[in-house]
């Protein structure tokens, strides 16, 4: 049974070369797109579905005939779960906490005995903490889904007519939905098969085998649910999820994820940000999730930002200071408005902003204290170009 | 008050001394002194008999006679003799850190 599996030992010792293999990999398939039910996918998604489902075994008899539904998009699973919740005749796929059980015993397992380390080995800092990022980043993609079907859960119960079935499925498991952008823990399991910790014909081997070929997979006792890789998953520079051109994760036009700089935005903020309304500063500065605004801000510029959201509280020979309140937020931004004392070619000044603490109350303290001067008094240059 | 020279996101302040702990070397006739992050221009300082301390962009500069800072995108700063202190200006930051200020 699975919980044989998944017997309780000490901490393992990591083999760097061998967990740097496996972060790759995982860290890789978490952006593949494209893939889907071609034969290749749908013979090896099969094989270990069926290897799946005799390996979960108790539900075996002579009208077992497992199967492996492919889905377009993680909302198309999401109401093929409902629909296996709502159908009278398939009671056994309500239940299918417990091949969750196992995988949330795996996930334990893992990073209790290996998980952590598999992740940060101490002879590849440098490796580990690319793949920590990667982790981070894929995050709020496991965790849309995750909050997706929490979503749907809570509208199937609120149509159920039958209260008991309310507590068909507690919240908890929805967490062990696995995703392809569950790289982390991924990584640990492929490790621990690679050692011979986790037989690839047993159940959670079953699904690791599925995971290389699917976005999500889904096991029930008679059904494992499975969903194409997406389309395609843009990022930025930074490799966070961004697009300012359209989806950042197309489901080929079935579902649109829209992100910016990794922060999950609706459609019609990245037209915003596409064509920007005279009022966008405004707009960004009543935004409540702090970090969407601030990279909000840093999109549009902190001085722009600061000078066409707030106003100027105080002007001298050294520039102009500029101040914002931010909602939620005790301190907000100060900005110093400074001319450059070069004139340009054409003979004008072009000026500049500099973000300066909340405390300056003139724009010579603010200018001083960029230069690390505590007294503004201090700073009076006799010859500034 | 100290005495200060600026160009651009550089501020020249005029000490007696450099203090004990710190060690100068000859510089080449052409030491820069601060690279630009962003347009790559550079503040580069001019001079003969110029001292600089042992970093690839030094904090401290004793000039004996004169020496000129000149950069791309600035008028040029004439310098008389003594040491000066190189700041580069700064920003303020959401974690309340100090980063360069991007030339």
């Amino acid at each position: 049974m699975m919980q044989s599996e998944l017997p309780l030992i000490d901490p393992l010792p990591v083999d760097d070369r061998l967990a740097a293999e496996c972060r790759a990999k995982w860290g890789d398939m978490a952006w593949r797109t494209g893939e889907g039910p071609n034969n290749r996918a749908q013979q090896a998604v099969f094989q270990a579905s069926r290897g799946l489902h005799h390996a979960l075994g108790q539900y075996a008899g002579p009208w077992y005939h497992p199967k492996a539904i492919w889905n377009s998009t993680p909302a198309f699973a999401g109401k093929l779960l409902a629909r296996f919740h709502h159908d009278p005749d398939g009671w056994r796929d309500r239940h299918f906490a417990i091949s969750m059980e196992s995988i949330f015993r795996l996930r334990r397992w893992v990073a209790r005995t290996t998980g952590h380390r598999v992740g940060t080995p101490p002879t590849d800092r440098n490796a580990a903490d690319l793949h920590f990022e990667t982790v981070q980043k894929l995050r709020i993609l496991s965790d849309r889904i995750t909050c997706d079907f929490r979503a749907m859960e809570r509208s199937w119960l609120e149509q159920d007519p039958e209260p008991e079935n309310r507590e068909w499925l507690p919240e908890g498991p929805w967490d062990l939905i696995l995703t392809q952008f569950n790289c982390d823990w991924l990584a640990g399991a492929d490790w621990l098969a690679r050692i011979g910790r986790l037989p690839a014909e047993s159940g959670l081997g079953r699904i690791l085998t599925i995971m290389e070929h699917s976005a999500l997979c889904v096991p029930m006792p008679t059904t494992t649910v499975v969903c194409r890789r997406p389309a395609a998953i843009h990022r930025d520079s930074e490799g966070q999820v961004h697009s300012m051109d359209g989806p950042a994760v197309d489901w080929r036009g079935l579902d649109d994820w829209f992100y910016f700089r990794g922060n999950p935005v609706p459609a019609n903020t990245i037209e915003a940000l596409r064509n920007p309304p005279p009022d966008i500063s405004a707009r960004i500065r009543t935004r409540t999730d702090g970090k969407l605004r601030r990279d909000l801000i840093a999109w549009r510029g902190e001085g722009r930002f600061v000078t066409e959201a707030g106003e100027s509280v105080a002007t001298d020979d050294y520039g102009t200071l500029y101040r914002v309140g931010l909602p939620g937020q005790r301190e907000g931004m100060a900005i110093v408005k400074v001319l450059n004392a070069t004139p340009e070619p054409d003979g004008s000044f072009k000026d500049y902003c500099l973000r300066v603490p909340p405390w300056v109350e003139s724009p010579r303290q603010a200018v001083a204290w960029t230069f690390g001067l505590g007294q503004e008094e201090d700073y009076d240059p006799v010859h500034q170009t | 008050m100290p005495t200060c020279y600026r160009q651009g996101d550089i501020l020249l302040i005029l000490h007696d001394q450099p203090p004990g702990w710190v060690r100068t070397v000859p510089a080449p006739p052409r030491q820069t002194v601060a690279e630009g992050e962003v347009t790559g221009h550079a503040h580069v300082l001019e001079g003969d008999s110029v001292r600089v301390d042992e970093t690839d962009q030094p904090e401290w500069i004793e000039v004996p006679g004169s020496a000129r800072l000149v950069h791309e995108e600035h008028a040029p700063v004439d310098l008389g003799p003594g040491t000066y202190r190189v700041v580069r200006q700064r920003e303020y930051t959401w974690d309340d850190a100090e980063r360069a200020a991007a030339d």
